[in-house]
């Protein structure tokens, strides 16, 4: 019997193993990552920029879904008419503040699909979980930036009916840069930016004070990748 | 089913609104200007005392959220379950709220004392001394005893301080109308002025000396009377795209979408989304040159130029 338990307990303790991967910690740009590595050409990448929506995550069985879409009906018209200031602009402008620091670029301008990339299995501190050699091939690169933004809008929390929150403007994502011959992180920021409304943000039809909200995340976001470098 | 669901919208939508320090004002403007040769009289509705808070945001208020269970025995169990949580889930937003709010109020701890000196009759002295740039319109002060006859300037004040005390940043909610036609206000709006103070003073020494805190608090306050009366005498732009602006509170960089209602070396005039003014110190350009002007807007990775006021 008291086998029986320990077995059981160890089978439990090895499937929550399993389950819980260690979220990639940041990783801070070395001051001498450029100096160190002259003949570098880094390619600058991004996932395909999403169009901003209205996020009610928490929300989950399908009625709670269909009562927070309805109380939420004018601010996801308004969301509707958001526009992401030209996001995708932003590989060229890290193209630019890299050749300033004399470091070689080139910007890649199909998007990034992850879900299509092939793995990379190492136990190397900071190894990527993706396999990024395919660029090297196809563009002369060495190094790869990466910008990955997965939620753009307005984001809400709900408990099943009922919002835990006022809206927000929110921004969030990662952006990373990649050693492709070592597989491993030269810098990573996960990103993760919620705006209030500055005041009441139940101003129908227009909302001025969340729309504000939402491109002070946006603006900040970017502002957040670009000033690294 | 849906009789439910409508009800459950219906509850949720009705919860009581969270509490808010900040002046709400509905932007009205005139065709009309006001006649050149008149004279506005200042008035600060309310307490002598000026309102000073601490500044804060809400970005980090309400919860992640997560699926609940409701006990479903029949739909009026379900119903008030959902009416319940619902009231005090809003019940804890707002006094999550106020408690941030609290907690943002202990940066003023240190300028108590200074902040008492401020009387709103300093406010409208300050202004009427300051008075008016290019001559014409003329400003004087409000007295409820005399028979005054024309245009009234009315605001209510309110300061807050950053929580890194870089910054003083004051928000009027200004209108102007005339004396027999007290219901029908002429213009109307809510502009904010946002000060830097000098990088290189601390600022406890700074605000406490003399004072200071009260000559800032004046200077603030007849810029705001300015600005509000300039953009009624349609005297500040009014047109272009909306765009987002880029200023500095303290060490961080800090956004404003709106269109520029107004710019020099040392200021931007924006005019938010909501039509309100809003006036920050400019980013120096990074090609400006010692002697040069600079013009502001969005440029990164540049220290903030020391703005007057």
């Amino acid at each position: 019997m008291k086998t029986q338990i320990q077995a059981v307990l160890a089978l439990i303790a090895l499937m929550l193993g399993g389950c819980a991967a260690t979220p990639q910690a940041p990783v801070e740009l070395s001051a001498n990552m450029w100096e160190n590595n002259k003949d570098a050409t880094v390619g600058i990448v991004m996932t395909a920029v999403p169009k901003p929506d209205l996020y009610l995550p928490g929300a989950n069985c399908l009625l709670c879904v269909a009562v927070a879409s309805a109380a939420n009906s004018s601010l996801d018209k308004q969301v509707d008419t958001f526009n992401d200031e030209n996001l995708a602009d932003i590989k060229n402008e890290l193209a630019k503040r890299l050749n300033q620091k004399n470091v070689k670029t080139v910007v890649i301008i199909d998007p990034l699909k992850i879900d299509s990339m092939p793995k990379h299995k190492s136990d190397a501190p900071n190894a990527t979980p993706l396999d990024f050699a395919q660029f090297a091939k196809s563009h002369g690169v060495t190094h790869l930036l990466v910008v990955d933004i997965r939620l753009l809008g307005i984001q809400r929390t709900y408990a099943s009916y009922v919002p835990t929150s006022d809206p927000k403007g929110v921004f969030t994502g990662t952006s990373y840069l990649v050693d492709i011959k070592s597989g491993t992180y030269q810098w990573y920021m996960p990103i993760e930016i919620y705006k209030s409304a500055d005041g009441q943000w139940d101003e129908a039809p227009a909302f001025p004070a969340l729309t504000n909200a939402y491109y002070q995340a946006l603006a900040t976001g970017k502002d957040q990748i670009v000033s690294k470098f | 089913m849906k009789k439910l669901a409508v009800i459950i919208v219906a509850a949720i939508c009705a919860s009581c609104a969270a509490p808010d320090n900040r002046a709400r004002i509905e932007h009205l403007t005139n065709k009309d200007i006001i006649p050149n040769d008149s004279t506005l009289l200042v008035k600060i509705a309310g307490d002598k005392q000026v309102k000073f808070l601490g500044y804060t945001d809400f970005d980090d208020a309400g919860s992640k959220g997560g699926q609940i269970m409701y006990p479903g025995g029949n739909a009026g169990v379900f119903l008030v379950s959902v009416l319940t949580h619902s009231a005090t889930v809003s019940s804890i937003k707002n006094s999550e709220k106020q408690h941030l709010q609290d907690k943002a109020d202990e940066v003023l701890l240190p300028y108590r004392s200074s902040i008492n000196e401020i009387t709103t009759d300093k406010l409208i002295d300050g202004s009427v001394k300051a008075g008016l740039p290019n001559g014409g319109l003329q400003l004087t002060y409000f007295e409820q005893e005399k028979q005054q006859s024309g245009w009234i300037v009315e605001s209510s004040p309110v300061f807050f301080i950053t929580q890194d005390q870089s910054n003083i940043i004051l928000q009027n909610p200004v209108i102007i109308y005339e004396k027999e036609n007290s219901a029908k206000p002429y213009y109307r709006n809510l502009v904010e002025i946002v000060f830097q103070l000098p990088a290189d003073q601390k600022a406890t020494s700074y605000l406490n000396a003399d004072g200071q805190l009260t000559r800032i608090s004046s200077s603030l306050f007849s810029s705001s009377l300015k600005l509000s009366i300039q953009d009624a005498q349609h005297q500040l732009m009014q047109d272009g795209a909306d765009k987002t602006f880029s200023y500095y509170l303290g060490k961080e960089k800090v956004f404003e979408r709106g269109k520029i209602a107004q710019v020099d070396c040392e200021r931007l005039t924006i005019r938010t989304l909501h039509g309100w003014l809003k006036s920050v110190p400019a980013l120096a350009d990074s090609s400006n040159e010692p002697g040069n002007c600079a013009t502001a807007v969005n440029t990164a990775n540049e220290q903030p130029a020391p703005n007057k006021i």
